[in-house]
């Protein structure tokens, strides 16, 4: 887990931070992705399915 | 973890007052065709509050031999010109870094606190770290990694950090920043042809180069306390850059509180989620799809499968 920021952002601030990773299924290589805002996808790509699991 | 906008407190309702103010002085970059490069800058001069406070010109780097500075044609293009703004910082006012140098990593713990966010390459057989804390200034470094000429970019204003490999069409390419964004995210121009890249896709967007797509290397954002366990001989981007910057403070405090809305223009606006939920984003073929972090928090690997390939995100 991280802080995007440091101590800029207020550690009371309720956001969700952390770090991920994709692999292949099949491989478990390492796969090419972004983490990032969601306004960013949704701007890019506006007809982006949400999956939660 | 439930949030509610009824958690919206007074502090984000005064962000979002002062971001609103700040927006109307973001200049729409019209009919910028026969215009030349040097006089676009000079029409960009409009600051923000985003704005790094030391963002003055920085020298222009040689070109390399046998090329001449070339105008962007703006003639080419393969989306309107409306849609690109000012950041507020001109033309190579964000500075790349050209000649990226790397330190250890124990001598980099001593200025990298374990729980930053740094991007970890790996390429071939070899793995680099490079602190979000320097990229932030800088958000592009173009690096050579395993023999392989690699383009390490970060937009801070959609915290998206990628990779390219940094050639096309037999040609490599050294990028630089345009000060201009598109959907708030980083427009990249490469100093051969100063075509206009959008880093979200790695595609040449105006210019010589319009539609050219760059390939994407995986790098990830995680801890630096994880990258140093994980590969602890790996070598780490260096601060001496050979600028000037307060490495390890932050130039956008704020920014990325999760209910404010995008400080510059995007093309959609879709509530499903808060403008800065943190998502993974992942596509394969035509294919895409964003899991929250939220989601990650609950469940220790998600299982999507895109155009029949199947994919672990953990």
């Amino acid at each position: 887990m991280f802080s995007l920021f440091g101590p800029a952002v207020p550690l009371d601030e309720p956001k969700v931070r952390g770090s991920a990773d994709v692999v292949d299924s099949v491989t478990q290589e390492r796969v090419a992705f972004d983490a990032l805002f969601w306004f960013a996808v949704a701007a890019f790509r506006p007809d982006i399915r949400i999956v939660r699991g | 973890m439930k949030r509610t906008r009824a958690r919206v407190g007074l502090r984000h309702l005064l962000l979002l007052a002062a971001l609103v103010a700040l927006g109307a002085v973001v200049v729409p970059l019209a009919v910028l065709d026969g215009r030349s490069q040097a006089s676009l800058s000079g029409s960009l001069g409009s600051p923000s509050a985003a704005q790094p406070p030391d963002s003055s010109p920085q020298p222009e780097r040689e070109q390399p031999p046998g090329l001449e500075p070339r105008a962007t044609d703006f003639a080419s293009h393969s989306v309107p010109l409306e849609e690109f703004v000012s950041g507020g910082p001109p033309r190579t006012g964000i500075p790349a870094v050209d000649e990226p140098k790397f330190t250890t990593v124990a001598e980099a713990s001593t200025w990298i606190k374990p729980a930053e966010p740094v991007i970890e390459l790996e390429l071939g057989d070899e793995v680099r770290v490079y602190p979000i804390q320097i990229l932030i200034w800088h958000e592009i470094v173009n690096d050579v990694v395993d023999d392989v000429p690699i383009a390490v970019t970060f937009c801070p204003f959609c915290n998206t950090a990628l990779a390219f490999e940094r050639r096309s069409a037999g040609e490599t390419h050294v990028f630089g920043v345009t000060g201009v964004l598109r959907n708030s995210d980083l427009v990249m121009f490469d100093r051969r042809t100063e075509s206009w890249w959008q880093q979200f896709t790695g595609e040449a967007l105006v210019g010589e180069l319009t539609s050219t797509r760059l390939e994407r290397v995986p790098a990830a954002i995680v801890a630096f306390e994880d990258a140093a366990a994980r590969h602890p001989d790996a070598p780490v981007l260096s601060r001496d850059t050979g600028y000037g910057r307060p490495y390890g403070k932050n130039p956008y405090p704020g920014y990325d509180s999760i209910y404010v809305p995008p400080f510059w223009p995007v093309a959609n606006s879709d509530e499903r989620l808060y403008p800065r939920d943190r998502v993974v984003f992942l596509e394969h073929g035509d294919d895409a799809t964003a899991i929250p972090f939220d989601a990650l928090e609950e469940k220790e690997v998600i299982r999507v499968e895109l155009e029949g390939r199947a994919f672990e995100v953990v």
